[in-house]
């Protein structure tokens, strides 16, 4: 996010990524062995590679694999990777341009251009409707780095007919701003816990309900995001250290027949409350419709709503306790719609694992409603204008493409 | 970090979420109802269940990818897990 890297950054970052694919090779090489013992199709190379650009220009590029290899019947090894490379990272929601032209963000002073790096090695358990897993997720970026231990289980009962389960994981993250926001970060705990069911109701009938319960504490501000007040004057952001929040999920596939090919719905729903007062909303469609035996098309809607923090305000005095100019804290609505085909390639290639199995390629637009601030203005007093929004009639929007391939390996 | 009760602050700004709030309730209401009057399907009827079109969540490597990008590409903070992992900025 911040100034361009150093020499011995750009060093520091290849060393570890050079030991990162050695130790995928490693991985791979030790047990390639033992995997031929498994079924072929438990071993599975998936690659994405995906494209994100907004309205305002800024772009993302993020190739990513995911690694899944049979170590015997009952034991699976797991690795997920991901590179992220983004431009205009500190560049705010609905300010066109800033940071395009110079090297540096205008506000900032971030690199136009900026990398993380994530993966997640995972080891998985599973026999006769018992699945237990346990991981590690790393992220690094030059100014935040974040690391997670994560375990989940579940079981089936009820001839296989009723699954539950938990998860849990634990972030320990760390914020280290430099430049103009230098030494304002911090170390933040998070702390997930969740539950959750299925269903089979019919054989074209599957539900689920889901609850996570979220504890964070410790740095859990964003400084690269100062409130304004009337005059239009930065001031230093200030949030609670801690905060405590629920989410409720429930989702129904149900499964139709058009003609011989199957098709479905998926709906999924999703409340989120925290201490912050902020709630949310979401709603998520998807239909899906077999095109020939291997291949489907998905489309989506999503509508996703949030009221913000008790302490987010248009204008600000200088005098609140908690003040904060981060957008993800304000009232927003916003719609996604999307598609996404998969298919597989003919059966033939079946024969060389150099060969992939199956493509997909995926669009998601969505529209966020991200008008200027006026809510908070009375009459005869000064608009405090906060430089992520646009004018009161306009909206942000973005687009992602995503393809990708599968190996059976 | 100062520490000041959130409890007494303005309230938060009016949002029009009534919509997916009640979707969950009416949906979650409507899951647990069916879930107790149904009776078991056999195995040999759950071939449909196993086609990728039938299951609950996308391919696990694009479904992660959403789960981190997405929030913070939309700037929200109840949309995803609401947990860590990146800086999102």
């Amino acid at each position: 996010m911040l100034r361009r890297a150093t020499p011995q950054h750009r060093s520091r970052r290849l060393t570890f990524a050079r030991l990162t694919t050695v130790a995928i090779l490693a991985i791979t090489a030790t047990f390639a062995t033992r995997s031929a013992q498994a079924d072929e199709s438990e071993n599975v190379l998936n690659l994405k590679y995906e494209f994100f650009r907004d309205r305002n220009r800024a772009w993302n590029h993020t190739p990513a694999f995911a690694l899944r290899m049979a170590l015997s019947r009952a034991w699976r090894l797991g690795w997920e990777q991901e590179f992220d490379l983004v431009s205009g990272a500190s560049r705010r929601l609905g300010q066109g341009n800033v940071g395009q032209s110079a090297g540096a963000d205008a506000v900032t002073g971030a690199s136009k251009v900026e990398t993380r790096f994530s993966e997640s090695p995972s080891l998985t358990y599973s026999h006769a409707g018992t699945v237990a897993s346990g991981s590690v997720y790393i992220s690094r970026e030059r100014d935040y780095t974040s690391v997670s231990p994560a375990g989940s289980f579940a079981f089936d009962f009820n001839r296989r007919n009723t699954t539950v389960g938990g998860s849990y994981a634990e972030y320990f993250d760390a914020f280290r701003p430099t430049g103009a926001f230098k030494g304002m970060g911090g170390d933040k705990r998070i702390r997930s816990l969740g539950v959750e069911g299925a269903q089979i109701l019919t054989p074209l009938t599957l539900v689920g309900l889901t609850a996570n319960w979220i504890r964070s504490w410790g740095y859990l501000g964003h400084p690269y995001n100062p409130p304004i007040d009337r005059d239009g004057a930065l001031m230093t952001e200030a949030v609670p250290d801690r905060k405590t929040a629920g989410a409720l999920a429930a989702q129904i596939v149900q499964g139709y027949h058009l003609g011989n090919l199957l098709g479905s719905l998926n709906l999924d729903c999703r409340a989120y409350r925290d201490d912050w007062d902020l709630e949310s909303g979401t709603v998520d469609l998807k239909v899906s419709q077999h095109f020939s035996e291997s291949g489907y098309l998905r489309l989506r809607t999503r509508f996703y709503a949030q009221s913000g923090a008790a302490f987010a305000k248009d204008v600000y005095l200088g005098t609140e306790p908690f003040r904060t100019g981060d957008i993800r804290l304000y009232p927003f609505t916003s719609i996604l719609v999307g598609a996404k085909i998969s298919a597989a390639f003919p059966e033939d290639w079946d024969d060389s694992v150099l060969l992939p199995d199956r493509w997909d390629l995926k669009f998601d637009y969505t529209i966020r409603d991200t008008r200027g601030d006026k809510l908070d203005s009375q009459p005869g007093e000064a608009r405090s204008l906060r430089y992520q929004l646009y004018g009161p009639d306009e909206y942000y929007a973005q687009g992602v493409i995503m393809a990708g391939l599968t190996f059976n390996l | 970090m100062t520490r000041v009760p959130i409890s007494g602050l303005r309230k938060p700004l009016p949002c029009p979420r009534a919509p997916g709030v009640a979707a969950t309730g009416l949906l979650g209401l409507a899951v647990v109802l069916a879930w107790l009057g149904c009776a078991p399907v056999p195995q040999k009827d759950r071939e449909f269940l196993s086609d990728p079109i039938m299951q609950r969540q996308d391919d696990a490597l694009e479904s992660g990818l959403e789960a981190h990008d997405f929030p913070r590409r939309e700037g929200s903070a109840g949309g995803g897990s609401g947990s860590g992992g990146g800086c999102g900025c």
